[in-house]
């Protein structure tokens, strides 16, 4: 039996309040309603956004960085498990987001490929770090130690939780779990075997499981 | 797949530590058919390794559900800004035929002021070292008038200037002496190249620094980032109105002076962060 108990009823409050989100739905945070299908009024809206956005339009590109830049700020937030660099991270996306728009032809989501754009971004920023060994380009040895829990003071939950992962397990869980990235794409992206990914995944939930008990 | 990384903890059966080893592959269902009734069967039968299942299962569906996270402020400004401050291509930097141009800016000057500066501290080098050359060794003759030769190019254009300080013995009677290393080297671009922009020359060196603070920021305590951040962020704000304006009023000398003078901040400012 496992010496881990559940001492705090911690998984009876994590029951999904909201539907699941991934790559390519847009929930709370962003526009509601707003789905890959298009169909709701926001959805015609945003879409159009896009269109006009991609023409150069400021205002509409506002919008969409509005609609948008919670679930932006979060991916970034949760794999770098730092807010400021987040925020900094979070503009770099929107103005990359920005210069490649025009040709963005509408083949996926717009938040699909938003978000994809954004996990590449973080990762180009851990792999441009790494070069110069900043401590944000954590390899296996490093990977040993927890992350610093960047939510102190306020409740653990499932984000400090996170956040408090060694780097390698944090990314590999927050692009599976959270974002619904497939371990291949994950491999890919992480320079890492889909093995490994499966192994990082497995014991980042085991980590979690462990801290929401403590 | 080597699920058996999380090392279960002691005390426990044997069943449950094979349980644990496979829990990963099981939830993920891709262990073998068997395996997997085996481990469906001891879930059933053990209510710790059910608890594990359901709390993970509990873990991926909240995952799922995390909401969005509002930054602490609002970035758009300095996105907006970033928008405006684009590096342009050096090939779009020549402005079209018949295109309004600004008068003699201030950075016109102050850029033509630097290469004056680098070719007087040039020519003042030359003046000295021909007076050193009288008495200095053969070898420190040579160099200087190598280095003459280099000085006569000023003019032609996409030639350099190259101005190296050496070492010249200052005593003729002792022994020839080998050619010493550079103590200081000075190069400065050809002044004549007239097309050169001066909003290209801002952007390539803001860009460059910018690229160096890109590196050295997560190497620096959030605090400072923060600041940084914040300053880079009004700079840019300026930057951006003043273009806005300039953009009305292209003859504007007081628009074109704040520009500078803003881009000459960021500069600045890019710079010491550069250096920290």
């Amino acid at each position: 039996m496992l010496a881990l108990r559940v001492t705090k009823p911690v998984f009876a409050s994590m029951q999904p309040a909201v539907p699941a989100s991934s790559p390519g739905v847009v929930t709370a945070g962003a526009n509601a309603g707003v789905t890959d299908t298009g169909l709701t009024d926001a959805g015609v809206e945003a879409d159009a956004d896009v269109t006009t956005a991609a023409s150069g339009d400021r205002r509409a590109f506002e919008r969409l960085y509005r609609a948008h830049v919670d679930r932006v700020y979060a991916i970034c937030l949760r794999m770098l498990a730092d807010r400021p660099l987040a925020e900094e991270v979070t503009q770099d996306v929107f103005v990359r987001v920005w210069q490649k728009l025009p040709g963005f032809r509408g083949e996926s989501a717009f938040s699909t490929w938003l978000h994809r754009v954004a996990v590449n971004v973080v990762l180009s920023r851990r792999k441009r770090a790494s070069v110069h060994g900043a401590r944000i380009a954590d390899d296996d040895t490093l990977d040993e130690a927890p992350a610093r829990a960047i939510f102190v003071g306020e409740r653990l939950d499932l984000d400090a939780a996170i956040a408090g992962l060694p780097a390698g397990a944090r990314r590999v869980f927050v692009l599976h779990d959270v974002e619904g990235f497939t371990h291949e794409e994950i491999g890919e992206q992480l320079g890492i075997t889909s093995g490994g990914s499966k192994a990082q995944l497995h014991r980042a939930r085991m980590l979690l499981r462990a801290a929401l008990n403590r | 797949m080597d699920y058996t990384k999380v090392v279960p903890p002691t005390g426990v059966s044997a069943d449950c530590t094979r349980f644990d080893a496979q829990c990963g592959g099981f939830m993920e269902r891709e262990i073998e058919s068997d395996e997997q009734a085996w481990m469906t069967a001891h879930q059933s039968e053990c209510a710790a390794c059910a608890a594990l299942v359901r709390e993970l299962e509990a873990i991926v569906a909240a995952s799922k559900a995390l909401p969005g996270i509002s930054p602490s402020r609002d970035l758009w400004s300095g996105i907006e800004a970033r928008l405006d401050t684009t590096v342009l291509p050096i090939s779009a930097a020549a402005p079209p035929i018949g295109a309004p141009t600004r008068t003699v800016s201030v950075r016109t000057f102050a850029i033509a002021a630097t290469m004056l500066v680098a070719v007087t501290s040039g020519i003042t080098w030359r003046l000295a070292a021909r007076g050193h050359a009288v008495t200095a060794s053969p070898a420190a003759v040579a160099t200087v008038s190598a280095t003459t030769d280099s000085v006569n190019d000023l003019g032609r254009p996409g030639a350099s200037v190259e101005i190296v300080a050496v070492s010249p013995s200052t005593s003729s009677s002792a022994p020839p002496a080998p050619a010493a290393p550079a103590t200081t080297r000075l190069v400065a671009r050809d002044a004549a190249r007239d097309d050169t922009d001066a909003d290209v020359v801002y952007e390539r060196e803001i860009s460059a620094l910018r690229r160096i603070v890109d590196d050295r920021v997560v190497e620096l305590d959030s605090v400072t980032v923060r600041e940084l951040r914040r300053n880079l962020d009004i700079i840019d704000r300026a930057i951006g109105d003043s273009r806005r304006a300039l953009a009305r009023d292209p003859r504007s000398a007081l628009l074109a002076t704040q520009l500078d003078r803003a881009l000459e901040t960021k500069l600045a400012l890019l710079r010491r962060v550069a250096l920290l």
